[in-house]
């Protein structure tokens, strides 16, 4: 019987540790995919910012340069 | 009695060995993806374009030259370091070397030449055995790609179970946000730099313009037209610089 008993608390044992290993897994790779999100989201968002800016300049570069055919005309 | 002690002991000895086993795995795949993040961090930190902010500047005003400075300055240790670190792999600096360099004819013609088609290509990660990563990007960035290891095409299907299939994607989605992140950038500063040649140019001939006898109504258009590029240019070159140091910062 004592056996047994043995026996089963040792699996048991087992059993917690083994979830215990693939908890800090699952943890580990939500941490990761955390900091991946805020990453891209910050990202993402200079992206637009310099997209939306960028698109300013071209504007003013092209009317610069209407301009000056313009004048050349 | 005795019996059950030398198994109890035996079993606890296992379970022990299994558990050690178990820790160094786990303790190796953390330490891995780590070093992976550092590394594709640190090659996403911009370096080559704070030197093209540097050549772009030459001919713009004190004020836009000491805000290039001072990037310059607060990153030069970064790009010194990347530098040593990365020289033969930089592949998040492919935009940086995507050779955007305009003139009046391309420039007009530069949503042609901008959006080219994307390359499908399988980024490696360093320094460990992640999987690949498959990418879309600019055909312009392909070449810096391809000079460090990555091959043309999708990856080959991940048959490993060490990382899941969230994470994975995820992975892929934070690469491709970085990937198009860098793009922008080395676009932004190429319209920079060119915006900053034509601005000298302006300013130049607006002084001819004001020195012969052109009409005023003319110079004042002009006049016009070269303070709202500088604005506009000054803002660009800050979004740049902010766009630069989210990067630096959050991809440590």
């Amino acid at each position: 019987m004592m056996h047994y008993l043995k026996a089963a608390a040792s699996s048991l044992f087992a059993i917690i540790l083994l979830s215990s290993c693939s908890g800090t897994n699952t943890t580990e790779e939500t941490s990761q995919i955390s900091t991946m999100d805020s990453t891209s989201k910050a990202l993402r968002v200079q992206s637009d910012k310099l997209e939306e800016q960028t698109k300013k300049v071209e504007a003013s570069l092209d009317k610069m340069e209407q301009e000056f055919e313009s004048n050349n005309k | 009695m005795k019996k059950q002690l030398t198994y109890l002991g035996f079993s606890t000895l296992m379970l022990t060995l299994f558990v050690f086993t178990q820790a160094s795995a786990q303790n190796d795949k953390g330490k891995g993806k780590k070093e992976h993040q550092k590394e594709s961090h640190s090659r996403d930190k911009p370096g080559k374009g704070q030197q093209d902010n540097s050549a772009a500047g030459k001919d713009k005003n004190n004020h836009l030259q000491g805000n290039e400075n001072k990037d310059n300055n607060a990153n030069s240790k970064d790009v010194k370091d990347k530098k040593e670190d990365h020289k033969s792999r930089d592949w998040s600096e492919a935009g940086d070397r995507d050779g955007y360099k305009w003139d009046q004819k391309t420039f007009k013609d530069r949503n042609k030449i901008k959006n080219k088609e994307k390359v499908t290509l399988c980024h490696k990660p360093k320094g460990n055995n992640e999987p690949g990563v498959t990418l879309k990007v600019s055909s312009h960035a392909l070449q810096a790609h391809l000079n460090h290891g990555d091959v043309r095409g999708e990856c080959p299907p991940n048959n490993t179970t060490r990382y899941s299939e969230s994470f994975l994607g995820k992975r892929t989605a934070y690469y491709t946000e970085v990937q198009s992140n860098q793009e922008q950038v080395a676009y932004s500063k190429s319209v920079l730099e060119y915006a900053l040649e034509r601005l000298s140019a302006s300013r130049q001939q607006l002084t001819v313009m004001q020195r012969s006898n052109t009409p005023v109504q003319a110079i004042e258009q002009k006049k016009a037209t070269v303070v709202e590029l500088e604005q506009n240019v000054s803002l660009l070159e800050t979004l740049i610089g902010v766009a630069v140091n989210v990067a630096v910062n959050k991809l440590k």
